[in-house]
């Protein structure tokens, strides 16, 4: 089974109507609502998980991927033009903004066009090389080795969120907790179901993401004054056109966000919000001059964009070959891999290689798209960005409150988004960030059944855990990382005093 | 790194984060109090939670020290009140009357009450949003995706 050999196979997947017609209808849908305010790349493949329940595995899979990259696609569309500041594209806005307000929209436009198509080009790559041999590794893992995986995993999420530790801390532990409720798979004891019958196969994590993420996005975003720079017939074919200078100091800029982003996509806990705001930083410390940035410097939106992309589709490295989500999307992704009967882990590519080349295949098909999509068809996304928020806001609650309850046909999941949208505006104003909970409630359970199955094994033995020569080094690592971070940030608190304000 | 994002968390933000952190650890303690605890040989369905609990509750005092020990600025929580109830409210009219009214006059009552988060009500405007709005989840949800709901039940 050669490399070209798979390669095929996955074209022959990829390339049959029903896989295209889905990549085509996912790297639109996640453009689309990459580009409404409000709605982001978590609440567009929340959304449409109800979908995937009726297809096969593949056309699932390549849809859900799909709606991501096409969601990261789209948010730098609104960064540029109205300076919204999406989970995936926060960074893009501080130089991309003043970009458009200078007139030079369509340029930045275009090469964030040209650095997303870069970061995912790499990125794929890197999934097609380093999947397989990762997966290979990860055969001979047991259950310490998958417990000591899992709190890697976490800790690397509290190591690289965003704002403080204990408060990323906090947010894993909310989510784990939100993932015990129902019934213990070991004992049948029905745990935090308030006697709710409907509970005891737990809460949907679609349920969750979408109140989390788009109904709390909806309701934070209302009543907020947007005034957009550029109008849909400022973009001309000339107007995208960069200057000598532009290319000159864009791609090196480019290449380093793709290698940063292709590096922090594969971390645990990292993802393309991460990636992105990594590469702003470096391309501001690298700068010549630092202070072009925040004022129109392209560096500053083409290096985040490539990263964002990169890490995109690095993740996929991790959530594929060893069943842990590195963010909140993959994390939604695995969870609708799961129902449809297909466990991702080490044995997913041998299982199930028409499923993982066809995806790659697919990621490849789905980039030509949106290349299409944001460089003729621009104008079409530039014209949407001016719906007003009177009319996006009602439609997407209708199509979340719809959504949610074709999951389950339930009128009680739909109060519970609404219950979970509020909870998220609450977290939004008291400045918990709601990624890392969602990585809690899907690595979660696992901890709990990977640290009991081990325990059985070794007759109790707690330091048994840490006995395997894998599993004691990915603990080890986890408790330098957790050491690092807070200490850290004890001493940045030390250095700066809190601002005021 | 978001314009409104940079800053960090005030002490308020810090000492009413902590303080329902703490809440929440409690609650829970309290519940999986009395899940059976087993042995480490067999750990029971009450071991996991009761750990995470007591997690979350020490995390937590941590929180709340931190915002009594830092210099109180102005507090900087706004809730948006309007758009918190009319979404609210819709999604809980939207869900009474779905199964009970159908999908139609669910769909228009969700749309015309969660417009009115945003300031500047137009009723004409959301009118006609609404129907709009409706006709086509009628036609992707009951036409194409046919999902077991009447789309009008009196």
């Amino acid at each position: 089974m050669g490399f070209w050999h798979n390669l095929a196979l996955g074209a022959e997947v990829a390339f049959t109507t029903q896989n295209l017609l889905y990549c085509f209808l996912g790297v639109t849908l996640g453009n689309l609502m990459g580009v409404i305010p409000g709605v982001g790349a978590v609440a567009a493949v929340s959304i449409l998980l109800p979908v995937t329940y009726h297809i096969p595995p593949s056309a699932g899979l390549i849809m859900l991927a799909g709606l991501y990259y096409g969601a990261v696609y789209g948010a730098v569309t609104g960064a540029i033009l109205l300076n919204i500041p999406h989970t995936v594209s926060a960074v893009e806005c501080l130089d991309g903004y003043p970009m458009a307000r200078q007139g030079r929209a369509g340029v930045a436009l275009f090469m964030t066009t040209i650095a997303s198509l870069c970061g995912s080009i790499v990125g794929i790559i890197i999934l097609a090389l380093f999947a397989p041999p990762v997966a290979a590794i990860a055969l001979t893992f047991e259950s310490p080795d998958y417990f000591a995986l899992v709190v890697l995993g976490m800790t690397g999420a509290v190591a690289l969120a965003r704002g403080s530790p204990i408060r990323s801390f906090i947010m894993i532990l909310t989510g784990m907790l939100i993932g015990l409720v129902g019934m213990d798979v070991t004992s049948a004891q029905q745990r935090f179901t308030f006697g709710i019958s409907e509970f005891i196969d737990g809460i949907s994590i679609g349920v969750i993401a979408m109140g989390l993420f788009g109904v709390a996005e909806l309701i934070a975003n209302a009543g907020q004054l947007r005034v957009g720079a550029v109008k849909a017939a400022d973009i001309t074919w000339r107007s995208m056109l960069p200057t000598r200078e532009d290319i000159k100091r864009s791609w090196p800029a480019i290449l380093r966000g793709t290698g940063l982003g292709s590096f922090f996509g594969v971390l645990p806990g990292g993802g393309s919000v991460l990636a992105s705001i990594i590469a702003y930083t470096t391309e501001k410390q690298l700068a010549a001059e630092p202070d072009r940035f925040g004022k129109g410097a392209i560096e500053g939106v083409v290096a985040p964009e490539a990263a964002a992309n990169a890490a995109c589709q690095t993740s996929f490295v991790p959530m594929l070959t060893l069943g842990i989500p590195t963010d909140p999307i993959t994390a939604v992704m695995l969870a609708a891999l799961l129902i449809k009967g297909v466990s991702p882990g080490p044995d997913f590519i041998n299982n199930h290689p028409d499923i993982f080349w066809g995806l790659v295949i697919s990621f490849v098909i789905g980039n030509v798209l949106l290349v299409i999509w944001h460089i003729p068809f621009i104008r079409l996304w530039v014209r949407l960005l001016t719906v007003p928020f009177d009319i996006l806001l009602p439609s997407v609650l209708v199509l979340i409150c719809l959504g949610v309850y074709t999951i389950h046909n339930s009128t009680l999941d739909v109060l519970l988004v609404l219950i979970f949208g509020c909870i998220g505006y609450g977290m939004r104003l008291l400045r918990f960030e709601p990624a890392p909970l969602l990585i809690g409630l899907v690595l979660g359970p696992l901890m709990e059944t990977y640290l009991r199955r081990s325990l059985i094994v070794s007759h109790g033995d707690v330091l048994a855990l840490a006995g395997r020569p894998i599993s004691g080094t990915m603990l080890l690592v986890s408790a330098l990382i957790l050491i690092w971070t807070f200490r850290k940030r004890a001493k940045t608190k030390v250095e700066q005093p809190p601002q005021a304000g | 790194m978001a314009p409104d994002s940079s800053a960090a968390p005030s002490a308020a933000q810090n000492l009413i984060g902590g303080l329902l952190t703490v809440a929440l650890g409690v609650f829970v303690l309290a519940m999986a109090w009395h899940y059976p605890m087993g042995s480490l040989l067999r750990m029971g369905p009450g071991f996991f939670p009761c750990v995470i609990a007591v997690l979350i509750v020490l995390l937590g005092l941590a929180l709340t020290a931190s915002a009594l020990r830092a210099q109180w600025g102005p507090a900087s929580i706004r809730i948006q009140w309007r758009s918190v109830l009319a979404v609210a409210a819709g999604v809980i009219l939207f869900a009474v009357s779905l199964e009970r009214a159908g999908l139609v006059p669910a769909t228009l009552l969700l749309v015309l009450v969660s417009s009115l988060a945003e300031p500047g009500w137009r009723p004409r405007r959301a009118a006609i949003l609404a129907v709009v709005v409706t006709a086509l989840v009628y036609l992707l949800f009951v036409t194409v995706l046919q999902i077991p709901v009447a789309a009008v039940s009196l």
